[in-house]
């Protein structure tokens, strides 16, 4: 049953390898051209740091395209297969949980790839010593998992309903996240500001940003604003979002009809 | 009628779609062990009833049960489905589709899977997508009986398929309901469901036609066909005899569509005078298109 | 199994009737002889490519007509005794429908009973070739 799941997300992760390997040949080769590789040839900095949440989210943004290209695990078996995907003697419900386990698996393990290649570029640039734990090292990365499952989860949502035009759904999505940061962030007059601050709450890229440890000087953002909550109530807002957006693609499956 | 329940009993099945009524009230049973074939033209509702019968669209009323019991998710361990256009993943190999049966069905039969997939002809390397349309409906079979399943149901399961695919499929179908197992089908090809079906159901425009067992509605549906000197004459009282289902007349020619003692009625047009008078034999397309081409059986039209 | 039987599905005649005709027939002229096995249901079904209900409600009507008799566990068998008999009848039978329905069809086309005997004789001619000189010299 769970054996379709197995092969998709396999072969996704498959694509998503090679693409990381080519960027990773390119970086070398580059790299290697520049005369980079071995030493540490950059500023000389005692007291630089590279702090593991950095690495975390660039592993992150990567793997957000994965993520988009996953998230469209129901919309897919709604083009056509259904006759055979409901017809096995497991519920329609466990066959959609079944698919979120195993989205959710390559999703883990796309961030794992991207982060085992950013510290093996980094590693080849002599900066494998510069990388540090930060005490909260450890919940940026649950935060950063559950900010791509939570948009998982809303493109599960918008998709699940429909059928191969899924795929559209899932980067309209990318775009329209983008969209409605950059709208909070402008200021807009009322009632259009408010109403895109609201929408913003919705949005995943908002909890996503990433604050420099330890001053908290900068910010790293992956859209155009961010919260300046603790990291608990990103994580908790995030698993909010995830889990609605799950639940809302459930439910539309059980009442779909093939 | 024996007291078991019918293996699968549908019970005044209504489905609508918006404003479209796919089907109409439909009432059949299938007892343990029957080839049932489903019989109409497109449209007539054959893929909506299977599809309400599987729990792929809910009815808008009406009931579908299964050894007397709604259709549970434990049903498909024994329960194949070929649908009509091909469901499977193009992005698969047949080899990859047959790994997801062995670990989706409790009894799948690797050893019989290996055996039809030779009988078609299938390169199990191929992903599906590159297979013909003929190639992807043999898969859909070799996957359906492979389960050895308890209830097929078959939605135009040769479509696409060669003669002599064709001829394998229903040998199957038949070894199949040798071996007990109930077998639902629904073809555009009349010869075939009139080989293997024990009973039929003919539907029309999403309502029930006419249903019974072949060879009964062979024996009973009969053609009084007479000629006249002048005008054929109108059947006054005759007409009224529920045993007519259809009268057609073409000048000198009368036809009379019998379900039921043709005898009788052909006793009594004789008394009429005719020049000449017969009694044919229908087969199972001529009662087709006089049951779905004309008026249903019992509305007469004089 | 010498016997080969052929069914045409697509006759407005049920196959039943087909079948039960041919295995009658079949009997009566000694291509199965009494005591020899009948195909089971599954393998005539399967090689007719017909309903295996078809076949069984076949077998149970030679059954009730004494042609075979069907012990359970061992298969069907024509009846060693009486069975030919019933068979040769029951052909007959078959033989006495189509001459009815023969005559019936001359009259319906307006054939006079005078040019039916006519077309009688030429047929017996024609398939009797040695008895007919002797009958008709008595007519």
């Amino acid at each position: 049953m769970y054996y379709t799941d197995l092969l998709r997300v396999r072969n996704g992760l498959f694509v998503y390898a090679i693409v990381i390997a080519g960027v990773f040949a390119l970086s070398v080769f580059t790299l290697a051209l520049n005369g980079m590789l071995g030493q540490w040839h950059m500023q000389a900095a005692s007291d630089r740091h590279l702090d593991l949440d950095a690495l975390f989210a660039m592993a992150t943004f990567s793997a957000m395209f994965f993520t988009f290209a996953m998230g469209t695990g129901l919309s897919c078996e709604n083009s056509g297969h259904l006759p055979v995907k409901w017809t096995k003697p497991v519920s329609r419900v466990r066959a959609a949980l079944t698919t979120f386990a195993f989205d959710a698996a390559g999703i883990i393990a796309a961030v794992a790839l991207t982060f085992v290649t950013i510290v093996a570029i980094i590693a080849l640039v002599g900066g494998a010593s510069f990388i540090r734990a930060t005490p909260d090292s450890a919940e940026q990365l649950a935060r950063f998992i559950v900010y791509l499952l939570a948009f998982y989860g809303l493109i599960a949502a918008a998709g699940a309903s429909l059928g191969g035009r899924g795929r559209a759904v899932s980067w309209a999505i990318l775009g329209g996240s983008l969209l409605i940061g950059g709208f909070d962030a402008s200021a807009l007059p009322k009632p259009w500001g408010t109403i895109f601050t609201l929408l913003d709450y919705l949005n995943p890229m908002r909890y996503g940003s990433y604050h420099d440890s330890p001053s908290k000087s900068e910010t790293i953002q992956f859209g155009m604003t961010s919260t300046n909550l603790a990291l608990g109530v990103d994580i908790a807002a995030l698993c909010l979002l995830a889990a609605a957006g799950l639940i809302a693609a459930l439910l539309q499956w059980r009442r779909l009809e093939a | 009628m024996n007291d078991s329940p019918a293996k699968i009993a549908i019970d005044r099945l209504t489905k609508r779609y918006g404003s479209t009524l796919a089907v109409d009230s439909l009432t059949v049973d299938v007892p343990k062990g029957s080839i049932f074939g489903l019989l109409g033209t497109n449209g007539a509702g054959k893929t909506t009833t299977f599809k309400c019968l599987l729990g792929l669209a809910r009815p808008t009323s009406g009931t579908v049960t299964i050894d007397g019991k709604p259709l549970t998710p434990e049903n498909f361990e024994r329960l194949s489905y070929v649908p009509e256009r091909c469901a499977l993943y193009e992005w698969m190999t047949g080899a990859q589709h047959l790994e997801l049966q062995r670990r989706s069905f409790k009894y799948y039969d690797g050893r019989r899977a290996d055996e039809l997939m030779d009988l078609f002809g299938l390169d199990r390397r191929k992903k599906i997508g590159k297979y013909s349309k003929g190639q992807q409906t043999a898969m859909a079979l070799v996957l359906a009986f492979s389960i050895r399943p308890d209830i097929l149901v078959l939605d135009e399961p040769a479509s696409g398929l060669d003669p002599v695919h064709q001829r394998h499929v229903l040998d199957l179908i038949i070894g199949e309901a040798a071996g007990g197992s109930t077998i639902i089908f629904s073809s555009h090809q009349i010869g075939q469901v009139e080989r293997a079906a024990d009973r039929v159901a003919i539907m029309h425009k999403g309502t029930l036609r006419l249903t019974g067992e072949v060879e009964q509605l062979k024996a009973d549906v009969k053609v009084v066909e007479a000629t006249f000197d002048s005008e054929a004459p109108q059947l006054n009282g005759l007409g009224t005899d529920p045993r007519i289902g259809y009268v057609m007349r073409a000048g000198k020619l009368l036809r009379v569509y019998v379900g039921g003692d043709a005898g009788e009625i052909a006793k009594a047009i004789s008394a009429k005078g005719p020049r000449s008078l017969r009694v044919l034999d229908q087969n199972l397309e001529d009662i087709f298109l006089s049951t779905v081409g004309a008026a249903p059986l019992n509305e007469a039209e004089y | 199994m010498p016997a080969v039987f052929t069914v045409d599905a697509h006759s407005g005649v049920p196959i039943y009737l087909q079948l039960i005709e041919q295995v009658k027939r079949s009997i009566a002229l000694g291509v199965l002889s009494p005591g020899e096995q009948l195909p089971t249901v599954k393998q005539l079904a399967t090689d007719l490519t017909i309903n295996p209900n078809t076949v069984a409600r076949v077998y149970r009507e030679l059954e009730r007509d004494g042609v075979i008799e069907t012990s359970p566990g061992r298969g069907s068998f024509v009846r060693s005794n009486g069975g030919v008999a019933n068979a040769s009848r029951a052909a007959a039978d078959v033989a006495a429908a189509a001459l009815d329905a023969a005559v019936r069809e001359a009259k319906s086309i307006g054939i006079a009973v005078r040019e039916a005997r006519e077309l009688f004789h030429r047929a017996l001619e024609r398939w009797y070739p040695d008895h007919e000189k002797t009958e008709d010299s008595r007519s």
